[in-house]
């Protein structure tokens, strides 16, 4: 955690699935306005930590507390997965047009007529994709798709945004392009952010601290110049270069 | 060919002199396939959805028995239908047999199993993540499913006008639970068979040209549903 206050606390998270353990994080903090890389090999349970923290999975046991307020993730979470979104490796729009997909999240929070069109127009704007908005979904490139999945997100508004290895499909020419523009958002909105990723170019650009997990355990956990400097992990020296 | 230009002009006579029997008959195999496939509509798209969305025990028996329901003979679920209704059957008390609700209630039988199991495939085939996706846009369990419908809604259009199709061309359940009675529940197809077996081929033919446009007509419009508000 640095700087502000925490906006999420997790604390003894465990999630076993087939009787194995897949993730056991003792402690975690985000701070207001911090981008948090999760790191590590495959299996290393960084997707079933996020989907934790989304809402999306009732671990075993844990406790999140965002904003200082208790959320159990055993129960009725709508309220909360309101507050924040998920973008996916693969974008998963929706078989309508580009303007529709990037709605979809904003109808679902009752929001219509002027002030829809006015949030959905920005969010094109701001990942440059405002040519696309009466185009289907199922006519645009990789990275166009990943575009509008992270326009949806960000047309929410959200306190924070969970991206899971969200340019793994796109070549390296479009990724290097769309890190830029979502750095570029992340600090406009001034959301908190929490991305998984096998790309150390990718982590350097975005993210104020590093979490690496290996087998659903946190082995290494600071800045990335602090990871840089010191490898606690051959992961870690292997994903810095030594 | 002489037979098939005698039919085409006997249902283009029948047709434009407004035969109040034909128009009758038509229109009650509208109303009774229309009924019959709006409520395996309700049932088989909801219950399939249910299907597709939830892990339970058995799950695979009961899609198998969904799948199998989609090829029982229409004269099978007739004669279901008429155990069930007959006098000394268990809603015997109801007398219902050899009315247009018994048609209805036997073609719900047929066409309930075939739109619900398109519906569990459509559901099944959308991407596992999806629905995660859906909930992470911050959706209630609720417009998560309405949405999910939504996505599939080609194949479960598609489903419904397979319901619709089997249902108004089938004849074995109306002949068994409806007896064909003249101006009461005799349908299009019982009509066509009873006109064929009496050697009128005309008439049978013209019947069922009638039912071939009455088919067309309802499936173009669904089409119509179906392919609306797609973007290029």
């Amino acid at each position: 955690m640095i700087g502000n206050a925490a906006m999420l606390e997790l604390e003894g998270l465990f999630v076993k699935r087939g009787g194995k353990r897949v993730l056991d994080l003792p402690l975690l903090t985000l701070a207001e306005n911090e981008t948090l890389a999760v790191i590590g090999p495959n299996g290393a349970g960084k997707s079933t930590l996020l989907l934790s923290i989304a809402g999306l999975l009732s671990p075993d046991s844990g406790r999140l507390r965002f904003k200082g307020k208790a959320i159990d993730l055993s129960g009725n979470t709508t309220a909360y997965r309101r507050r924040l979104t998920m973008v996916f490796q693969d974008p998963l729009l929706f078989d309508c047009t580009v303007e529709e997909n990037v709605a979809t999240g904003l109808r679902i929070r009752g929001i219509g007529g002027k002030e829809l069109h006015r949030q959905v127009d920005l969010a094109l704007e701001r990942f440059k994709i405002t040519h696309l908005g009466r185009r289907s979904a199922r006519a645009l490139s990789g990275g166009e798709a990943q575009r509008v999945a992270l326009a949806r997100a960000f047309a929410l508004q959200p306190e924070l945004v969970l991206m899971d290895e969200p340019f793994n499909a796109l070549d390296p020419l479009a990724r290097r392009v769309l890190v830029d523009d979502l750095a570029h958002n992340l600090h406009l909105a001034g959301t908190a952010a929490i991305i998984t990723s096998h790309d150390r170019d990718k982590v350097q650009r975005l993210a104020n601290r590093v979490l690496v997990l290996d087998k659903g355990r946190p082995v290494q956990y600071g800045t990335v110049d602090e990871l840089q400097q010191k490898a606690h992990h051959p992961f870690v020296a292997a994903f810095f270069g030594g | 060919m002489e037979l098939l230009f005698d039919g085409i002009a006997t249902a283009w006579r029948l047709l434009i002199s407004l035969d109040r029997e034909v128009l009758s008959i038509t229109l009650l195999s509208l109303k009774v396939s229309a009924l019959a496939t709006l409520i395996s509509m309700l049932i088989g798209v909801l219950g399939g959805t249910a299907i597709a969305l939830s892990r339970f025990p058995g799950k695979r028996l009961v899609v198998s028995l969904v799948n199998t329901g989609m090829g029982v003979p229409p004269v099978v679920a007739g004669l279901f239908v008429t155990i069930m209704l007959w006098r000394s059957g268990p809603f015997g008390q109801f007398e219902i047999l050899y009315t247009p609700t018994a048609i209805v209630i036997a073609q719900t039988f047929i066409a309930t199993p075939l739109v619900m199991g398109i519906s569990v495939a459509a559901i099944q085939n959308l991407p596992p993540a999806l629905r995660l996706q859906i909930l992470a846009l911050g959706a209630s369990r609720l417009q998560m499913v309405w949405l999910l419908l939504l996505e599939a809604r080609l194949p479960l259009m598609a489903a419904i006008m397979a319901g619709f199709g089997g249902v108004v061309s089938e004849v074995g359940a109306s002949m068994m639970v409806g007896g064909n009675i003249k101006g009461y529940t005799r349908v299009l197809t019982t009509a066509t068979v009873m006109e064929s077996g009496r050697g009128n081929f005309d008439t049978a033919l013209a019947l069922g040209l009638i039912l071939l446009v009455l088919s067309f007509g309802v499936n173009y419009l669904l089409t119509v549903i179906q392919q609306r508000q797609r973007p290029r």
